[in-house]
């Protein structure tokens, strides 16, 4: 359905709506016409066909991986229901 | 001087003459090619790298035609490209590969420049592979008929007394080694077209494995059978591995040695590191006693500094390959279809 | 952080897989607990981790509908072949697409005959072409679900600001939640549970799912693309069964929030109407099933631009697509099954893609008794 990689911004150029992303030293300039906020050097994002599709978010990855590591499933956190 | 090629360079006339001797002797020259005969007489007894006492009483023949786009690109262009597949070829027969020979079909209006680099790169692959271009050819043909030049070219070994390669040698549990890294030439290939935008430090491991693959029959006597991953990449290889042995191929993905650039490079395409052809490693079954010295004799090379054992013949007689994933479940390893191409799902 | 290898930590996957086997509800073998991952990209990778050979034997995935190139009908891409064929025209398409067989053949079967068709990694290089042949007409065959929609839409309005006039799109665009309402209305679904899609979900967030549970009763966990994160959805999904809850979840919360990407859903809408309804190959027309660009952007569409055969070729008779994508039916319980329909010559979705149901069937499944331990003798 869609196949889309984590990618770091290294540089950004917003006139152009274009970033320069990396992955293991891999860099394509992509566009970041789909992104709702200006994106800095360092953020990471979700590249698809060559656009950033989303943001990834830091913090809830932490939070995914804490919980694998409790080996607790996801849903057994209070309150993460939608 | 012409700083094209003309149909006149395909004529056979001072034209060509002026083009083999300028170029081609100029770049790669030696003691038979310089001769401009129609056939090199070979001397069987001596060769520049068979000492007599191999006593040698089997030849090993071998073609190939190259033609890549770009003729140039990180770590190898259409010139060493054509050295060494042929010299891998015999190689992996378990020949010394000796003597070349080296036809070129080119393209009216190709820049003489080109050719040079070409003629220059195929001298210095052929100096790395201990081998001499001993005769050739020259055509040109109409503009569009070809794209800029394609090389043909045929390759002769010796083989030294007493090494038999051959499938029907395998049994269940040898072990199967790797030179190195997979993915690099097909993917250099593939970004430097130019056309995905996309530019990593990826460069062709485009080499000779003539001393590698002599190390390792040293070392290992008993090797069963080699053969280098090119079109199709180890998968494709181990299909063939798999119906020629008429046994099952385990591999262990965890072992199979992928550099971080080129796998993040597959990522971003959705292609497969194990279909991506490879031009200058080896992929070798070996019984299970002299394992340890065949990887000793391949780390020993800078060839082969990254060998690995990825998997063994399985005592299963169906010819198929499965793959052990790093989380220990198994998947039947599919047959590539095609070249590798970008994919969105 | 690097938001791959984490989520592939090999110790971490055993630890999940023995809570799913702890959790696992007890099923005669046959009546295995169905539950299926919508998105192909979800289907390739469950395949390449070789998860499908470390679950309970009575847990089934049934791979579903949501691989773009499977469920193209045939009929659009006799017509990417037709436009392909145009003297002026280049036909820019994604590599898979490129392979998917139409009813004479595919696009590069088109590319042998002499058809300029070029495979592109994004829309945008597509543009670009167009750009540098300005004597040409560029028409890209534009695939994909909410995922890759957005970024259309974006090259087309990029496209139009620029003033490119010798660019157009042949929208074959497809939308995920008409695709669940057209299998969860088929007969004979004996679907308990569903892995949502990912990266369709970057898009339009967890909201419209909520149907799923709420008129059908059935749990839905959207979920990541490392093997993690696929063995954790599953453990979320065993976990409502068992708990007696059925809702949304979002396991891929590090890139799906619950309103998707508000920038993605708008451009899509500016530039795209829904279709009455869509075919898709293996489950027919499926109402408002696909996108067409609209009115205003008609000069970028190449459906307006050019004549186009537009015959809708109805899947083969024979082919069960349908009853497979729904769990109704095996792979092998299909008659045209790897007699009439192989992945040389594929008849239905489930056998275009090397992932699809009966393309994984025809290589893997049949042959999974063929475990490591019997291998290894």
């Amino acid at each position: 359905m869609c196949l889309a990689l984590p990618v770091q911004i290294v540089a950004t150029d917003p006139e152009r709506s274009a970033a320069l992303v990396e992955i293991e030293g891999v860099q394509r300039e992509i566009c970041t016409m789909l992104l709702d906020t200006d994106s800095t050097p360092g953020d990471w994002v979700i590249v698809h066909v060559g656009f950033a599709l989303c943001r990834l978010h830091e913090d809830a990855a932490r939070e995914t991986l804490a919980l694998l590591a409790e080996g607790r499933a996801r849903s057994q956190a209070p309150g993460k229901k939608l | 001087r012409a700083t094209h090629v003309t149909m006149a360079h395909g004529a056979g006339g001072r034209a060509t003459a002026a083009l083999v001797k300028e170029v081609f002797l100029d770049a790669y020259g030696g003691r038979h090619l310089n001769r401009l005969e129609d056939a090199a007489i070979l001397p069987l007894g001596r060769s520049s790298s068979l000492d007599s006492s191999l006593g040698a009483s089997h030849l090993a023949f071998s073609c190939d035609s190259f033609v890549v786009t770009p003729p140039c690109f990180p770590g190898g262009s259409l010139g060493r490209l054509a050295v060494c597949g042929t010299v891998n070829d015999l190689a992996m027969a378990g020949a010394i590969p000796s003597w070349l020979a080296i036809s070129w079909v080119i393209e009216e209006g190709t820049p003489i420049q080109t050719l040079r680099t070409v003629a220059h790169d195929i001298a210095t692959a052929a100096t790395e592979a201990d081998i001499e271009i001993v005769t050739g050819d020259t055509k040109v043909v109409e503009r569009g008929a070809a794209d800029g030049v394609l090389l043909t070219t045929a390759g002769v070994g010796i083989c030294p007394a007493g090494r038999e390669l051959g499938a029907e040698r395998i049994q269940p549990g040898d072990k199967l080694l790797l030179s190195g890294s997979m993915g690099d030439h097909g993917m250099a290939v593939m970004l430097a077209r130019g056309d995905l935008a996309i530019n990593a430090d990826i460069r062709s491991d485009c080499a000779p494995l003539g001393k590698l693959a002599a190390g390792l029959l040293t070392a290992a006597p008993n090797t069963r059978w080699m053969r280098d991953p090119t079109r199709g990449g180890v998968a494709m290889l181990c299909h063939e591995l798999a119906a020629a042995a008429e046994h099952s191929v385990l591999l262990r993905e965890q072992q199979l040695p992928v550099r971080p650039a080129v796998r993040a490079a597959c990522e971003l395409l959705g292609i497969d590191p194990l279909h991506v052809a490879n031009e200058g490693k080896l992929l070798a079954v070996v019984p299970p006693a002299e394992t340890e010295d065949a990887l000793a004799a391949l780390r020993s090379s800078p060839l082969g500094k990254d060998a690995v054992l990825i998997g063994e013949i399985s005592p299963h007689l169906e010819p198929i390959v499965l793959l052990e994933t790093p989380f220990g479940g198994t998947r039947l390893l599919d047959i590539p279809v095609g070249n590798p191409l970008p994919r969105i799902c | 952080m690097k938001y791959i290898d984490e989520f592939r930590d090999p110790k971490l996957a055993a630890s999940l897989l023995a809570d799913i086997h702890a959790r696992m509800p007890d099923r005669p073998p046959d009546n295995p607990l169905k539950l299926m991952e919508v998105c192909g990209g979800h289907t390739h990778a469950i395949h390449r981790a070789g998860l499908p050979s470390l679950l309970p034997d009575s847990l089934e995935l049934v791979h579903g509908p949501g691989c773009p190139v499977c469920v193209t009908p045939t009929g659009r891409i006799d017509d990417a072949v037709v436009l392909a064929s145009e003297e002026k025209s280049i036909l820019c398409t994604f590599g898979d697409a490129a392979r998917a067989p139409g009813s004479k053949g595919s696009l590069l079967d088109a590319k042998a005959t002499g058809a300029d068709v070029r495979v592109v990694y994004s829309p945008l290089d597509a543009l670009a072409l167009a750009e540098t042949h300005p004597d040409r007409e560029v028409v890209f065959f534009a695939v994909g679900f909410e995922t890759t929609a957005p970024a259309v839409a974006a090259t087309i309005v990029r496209a139009r600001r620029q003033g490119i006039p010798n660019f157009s799109v042949l929208s074959n665009h497809v939308l995920v939640v008409p695709g669940l309402k057209a299998i969860l209305a088929r007969p004979g679904s004996k679907l308990e549970g569903f892995i949502g899609p990912g990266h369709v979900s970057c898009t339009i967030g967890s909201e419209p799912y909520r149907f799923i549970p709420e008129e059908h009763g059935l749990p839905i966990v959207i979920s990541g693309f490392e093997p993690l994160d696929l063995l954790q959805a599953l453990l979320m999904l065993l976990d409502q069964l068992t708990q007696g809850r059925c809702e949304v979840e979002n396991q891929y919360q590090r890139a799906v929030q619950p309103h998707g990407n508000p920038t993605a859903k708008a451009i899509i809408s500016q530039v795209f109407r829904a279709r009455p309804h869509f075919a898709w190959r293996g489950l027919g027309p499926v109402p408002g099933g696909g996108l067409r660009l609209r009115d205003e952007f008609a000069a970028f569409d190449a459906e307006e631009r050019f004549s186009l055969p537009g015959k809708s070729v109805p899947d083969p008779k024979a082919c069960r697509c349908g009853e497979v994508l729904v769990g109704a039916k095996k792979p092998w319980e299909c008659g045209a099954f790897a007699t009439r329909c192989t992945p040389e010559n594929p008849l239905g979705a489930c056998m275009v893609s090397s992932e699809g149901a009966c393309a994984a069937s025809y290589a893997y499944e049949h042959r999974r008794q063929v475990s490591w331990e019997k291998a290894t003798g």
